[in-house]
């Protein structure tokens, strides 16, 4: 899995997973974290997040980041479900006045959730109920999603 | 569906090598993900690559966050 030009989140997230299974960890990415350990250390960077490019989006955390790539995969797989960005923006509306009062409460979706009533439930849930609806929100989020390395945007 | 989907969505070889390349068994979620970007033209490993690194942010909400 080559990790040029890869979003230095994605490289961190890829880093953890390598340690958690047990699995090497590629050359790329010990030389990405080992070099920015060595600057920190060295004086040459103020932190580690900043020597590693974690500090590159603002005032965005990373906690807000991950949050909000959660939200835009769980719309992802909903507008497939969904068929289209209407039918997507609908069941949205309709998710959030008939279903989120009742569910907002819920660690998990009750069983008798559909398939959509599934993602839209985890997309609300991460993102504290602030699911955006408009088709033009749909229509970036799937193009963001397409067209970023990093499945995210750079806000 | 969706009108812009790329051709290579019926290919369930590209599902497969995506599967193979996170290493570990996919959810149905992860499997839904990896269907859903694979429709718009990702290659199985940048799509393994984003469900791996989906996998770690869905442990850190689920286990840290509050």
């Amino acid at each position: 899995m080559p990790m040029a030009g890869a979003d230095p989140l994605d490289k961190l997230l890829l880093l953890i997973h390598s340690l958690q299974s047990g699995q090497p960890v590629p050359g790329e990415l010990a030389e990405w974290f080992s070099t920015a350990a060595l600057r920190t250390l060295g004086g040459r960077a103020p932190s580690l997040d900043h020597a590693l490019g974690l500090t590159r989006h603002g005032t965005h955390t990373l906690h807000c980041r991950i949050k909000r790539r959660e939200v835009r995969r769980r719309l992802l797989v909903a507008l497939d479900l969904a068929g289209s960005h209407a039918a997507l923006a609908e069941e949205i509306k309709r998710f959030r006045s008939r279903k989120w009062p009742c569910w907002r409460y819920f660690d998990e979706p009750p069983g008798r959730a559909t398939p959509i009533e599934c993602q839209l439930f985890h997309a609300f849930h991460v993102a504290g109920g602030e699911v955006p609806e408009s088709l033009r929100s749909i229509r970036r989020i799937e193009a963001e999603l397409v067209d970023s390395d990093a499945h995210d945007d750079a806000e | 569906m969706n009108t812009n989907l790329h051709p290579l969505h019926h290919s369930r070889e590209l599902t497969g090598q995506a599967i193979s390349d996170v290493g570990q068994e996919c959810d149905a979620f992860e499997i839904s993900l990896i269907e859903s970007l694979l429709r718009r033209g990702h290659a199985p490993g940048k799509a393994a690559r984003i469900v791996i690194a989906a996998r770690v942010e869905r442990q850190a909400l689920k286990q840290w966050s509050y």
